[in-house]
């Protein structure tokens, strides 16, 4: 293993491969900024490029593109309140706040700062791992998982804007939703009308552009104005310098740093478990992020540890979702599937013996994925200042731009004109839900999640029994699930008590 | 006078152009000066990632290449599990040989014997065949610390047979019920995996006994977690040629094979070797069929495309489209032999607790 540390560093160490890292990032940054072309979309239109390449070249070259398309997504969603692709769905709760109060530029900053050391603390990770990838995963089965995503979704309740009840009310829809389609687990559709436009059930990018995008177009169009709601700042200095707000987010990030570090972990494990999905790891973060905040209350209105969590989660998982692909053959994510086809067409196959064979591409992976995290990094902070000077152009001009993204994205996954259809369909839901304070990431993660736990623990039932929450490590995560969810209320009554106590205390 | 010469010149260039317009079909174009320059769709009613996909992105630019179109462009229409795509493809207004299709007709087979056919625009024997690119055995592998690994260790099963597979129909759970019919198996099916990937995990993993996998995958797995316990089906893989097939094991370990079980396994054989075919709409006119017949036959002999599918560790089983479309004929015309309530049964609902 060790020679192949070496090996790896060397096959990045020419000017061919170097270039197409730089190139891959650029791609993979713009890709990531237009809403609905990341992730899964983006790789696919890369593929062709790569075909005549040498295997460690193209997939170098595929890994820094898929890398660095949630940096790029954070700012989207940051300034637009539209993920730029669906890992950045939680970054938006806070990021969009903080860029109407002017302060985008801030949460810029922390954003590309989190996704930063987020993507090389999960290559560390990885690089640690690698002697352990294979008996790692394997820890992982249908239990264990089943109670990860009830961890998960247990958190539709904490996302965010809006109370509570909406929030459980918002999620309760999503999961409604998610029914909708064939159910792998009965044999049969469910609720498709006898249409075959429903017989997969709605996809998710038209959900979500439909749910946050739409509902921003229709007010630029129909008030006016800009994004931001305060007037642009008196902005000093070079056209690309570091304004205040960015330096004082990159700053944020190394003051919550323990914040940070278990939002990375928590991105990274779930990267880890293949079929858990990224989207759950930036929910969790956040979640667990306003669980332990000291200002629960700022949550949803633009507080920094709300673009933290999630951003450091999002680029963290890429390096624990490289795990099963690169041990086992096996996606751990949607990105990583098609990852795994450019594998195959270049002649290679993950899996033990490519561990052994190939290890030298493996660590040449490893530094892509942490050299490609800095990049993308440090060239979106450059763009900082312009970039956020997006929040304050008009709406006239944006909407229409917005718009042509989101037709594309929506379109794309399945050319099916219905697709786009339903993106309006949510639109319209999404605006409502907007305009009364319903939660729209809790939709989104009800969506997401309510199948896979529902399908987990069929399987979780089918293959061990009723008892199934009984083996070791989906017991421990079951303990765990109870102590999170009972802290806070527990909490708050022993203070309560003690309040009582101390009250009567005095009255005596 | 300016004004009729300029109504007049006006008159003969909007004429000119209808009618250069219209002028193309009445003149005869051969195959190869029809394609020269053209795009071609080529369908994929799958999802990006998958068996199919890569297939199709490796297939679609030597379709390009034999027929002289400038490219062929893949594109991928999966709603409603294909259904969708494949009724495009058949209903094609156009029919003029500028759509191709790779898709699984043993999967449209399966589908018709088992009456399961809603959504199902199309009559499958009438789409135009293009021809067979490769079939996949069915190996039954066994978690190599279960005591599964052989046919007697399955026949002389104390505890229940965990099976795993993401669908009813998939290869995955088929093989496994089918096996069970074959031998009086004490089987359990468990369906919802998210894919063969995910069946693979579980089986070495532990958390289910067997799987069948199509030949490619299987071969990958072969180790050290996963033992092949033999072929279902009646003839042995090269790629695996030590692995026997279920008939042979059963024979060699003196193991009755149920006679409705063996007819059920030969039906479902005859249906797998229809996978990965290419179609072209329904109505395409017969000389540009037959053209896309020979461009794929020359592709399939490019040393280029033979040394791509080898780098991808597949295997091609070619079979011209005509060839491939009889033998579709003949398998629906066997079924007369088969008692098809029960065979359904074993597949949906037997094995299923």
């Amino acid at each position: 293993m060790l020679e192949g540390i070496y090996d790896g560093f060397l096959l990045l160490m020419n000017a061919n491969t170097i270039m197409f890292i730089i190139v891959g990032v650029i791609a993979g940054l713009i890709i990531g900024i237009i809403p609905g072309l990341g992730g899964v979309i983006g790789l696919v239109l890369m593929l062709p490029f790569v075909y005549k390449m040498d295997p460690a070249t193209g997939l170098i070259f595929l890994l820094a593109f898929h890398a660095v398309t949630c940096t790029g997504g954070s700012i989207t969603a940051i300034l637009l309140d539209v993920p730029g692709t669906l890992s950045n769905a939680a970054t938006l709760i806070d990021g969009f706040p903080m860029s109407q109060k002017g302060e985008g530029d801030r949460a810029i900053g922390a954003a590309l700062t989190s996704s930063m050391l987020g993507g090389i603390f999960g290559g560390v990770v990885l690089a640690v791992l690698i002697p352990l990838i294979r008996p790692i995963v394997l820890l992982f089965g249908s239990p264990e998982i089943f109670m990860m995503m009830l961890f998960g979704i247990s958190f539709i309740a904490v996302l965010g804007r809006g109370s509570q009840i909406k929030g459980l009310i918002s999620g309760s829809m999503g999961i409604l939703l998610a029914f909708f389609g064939y159910a792998t687990i009965a044999g049969v559709p469910r609720y498709s009308f006898g249409t075959l436009s429903l017989y997969d059930g709605f996809e998710l990018i038209p959900i979500v552009l439909g749910l946050f995008a739409l509902p921003e177009v229709l007010d630029l169009v129909t008030t006016g104005g800009t994004f931001a709601k305060v007037p642009p700042p008196a902005v000093k200095g070079k056209r690309f310098s570091l304004t205040a707000g960015t330096i004082q987010g990159i700053g944020d990030v190394f003051r919550h740093w323990m914040l940070f570090l278990r939002s990375s972990v928590i991105g990274t494990i779930i990267g880890i478990i293949p079929g858990v999905g990224g989207e759950t790891a930036v929910y969790v973060a956040y979640g667990q992020a306003k669980q332990a905040s000291k200002c629960k209350d700022e949550f949803g209105k633009g507080c920094i540890e709300g673009v933290i969590a999630p951003e450091s989660a999002n680029n963290a998982k890429e390096g624990g979702s490289l795990m099963p692909t690169l041990g086992f053959g096996i996606p751990g994510s949607t990105g990583m599937a098609i990852l795994l086809g450019a594998f195959f067409i270049m002649g290679l196959e993950p899996g033990p013996l490519f561990l052994r064979e190939h290890i030298d591409i493996v660590w040449s992976l490893v530094y892509t994925l942490i050299g490609a995290n800095i990049l993308g990094a440090l060239i979106c902070i450059v763009f900082a200042k312009q970039l956020s000077k997006v929040s304050f152009v008009r709406g006239h001009i944006l909407a229409p731009l917005i718009l042509i993204c989101c037709l594309i994205g929506a379109y794309a996954p399945t050319n099916s004109i219905m697709d786009l259809m339903w993106m309006f369909v949510f639109g319209v839901i999404g605006y409502a839900m907007r305009r009364y304070n319903y939660n729209r990431p809790a939709l989104v993660l009800g969506f997401v999640l309510g199948p896979e736990v529902e399908r987990y623990l069929h399987l979780s039932l089918k293959a061990y029994g009723p008892l199934f929450f009984l083996k070791p490590i989906a017991l421990i995560l079951l303990i765990l699930f109870i102590v999170v969810l009972a802290y806070n209320p527990i909490k708050q009554a022993w203070n309560r008590r003690r309040m009582t106590k101390g009250g009567l205390g005095y009255e005596r | 006078m300016k004004r009729f010469v300029f109504v007049a010149l006006a008159l003969v260039l909007v004429f000119g152009l209808v009618f250069s317009g219209c002028g193309g079909s009445s003149v005869k174009m051969s195959p190869e000066e029809f394609y020269k320059g053209k795009t071609i769709r080529f369908i994929i009613p799958y999802g990006t990632g998958g068996g199919y996909d890569t297939w199709g992105r490796m297939i679609a630019p030597y379709i390009a290449k034999h027929t002289g179109a400038a490219n062929a462009i893949p594109e991928n229409i999966s709603e409603g599990a294909g259904r969708v795509g494949q009724n495009m493809v058949y209903n094609d207004k156009n029919a003029d040989g500028l759509m191709v299709a790779l898709t699984g007709a043993d999967e449209m087979a399966m589908s018709i014997l088992l009456g399961n056919t809603e959504g199902m625009e199309f009559d499958w024997l009438k789409f135009a065949w293009l021809g067979r690119v490769t079939y996949e055995d069915a190996v039954l592998l066994a978690n190599a610390k279960s005591p599964f690994t052989t046919i007697e260790g399955l026949v002389n099963a104390k505890t229940t047979i965990k099976a795993g597979g993401h669908e009813k129909l998939a290869a995955q759970l088929a093989g496994a019920c089918l096996t069970a019919s074959a031998l009086n198996l004490n089987v359990k099916a468990i369906l919802g995996y998210a894919g063969s990937k995910e069946t693979t995990l579980a089986l070495q993993r532990g958390e289910v006994d067997i799987a069948t996998m199509s030949g490619a995958s299987a071969v990958k797995l072969v180790g050290d977690e996963v033992k092949a316990v033999f072929i279902v089906g009646e003839t042995r893989m090269p790629a695996l040629p030590n692995v026997p097939t279920i008939f042979e094991a059963a024979k060699a370990a003196n193991i009755p094979v149920t006679d409705e079980g063996a007819k059920f396994i030969k039906l479902w054989y005859t249906t797998r070797v229809l996978m990965r075919e290419l179609f072209a709409p329904a109505n395409t006119p017969a000389d540009r069929v037959e053209f896309l017949r020979d461009a794929v036959e020359k592709m399939m002999n490019d040393p280029d495309f033979k040394a791509e599918v080898n780098k991808a560790k597949y295997e091609t089983q070619y079979l011209r489209g005509d060839a491939a479309q009889k033998m579709a004929k003949e398998t629906m015309d066997s079924l007369k032999s088969v008692n098809m309530a029960e065979f359904k049964k074993v597949l949906l609902e037997k094995y299923y607790k």
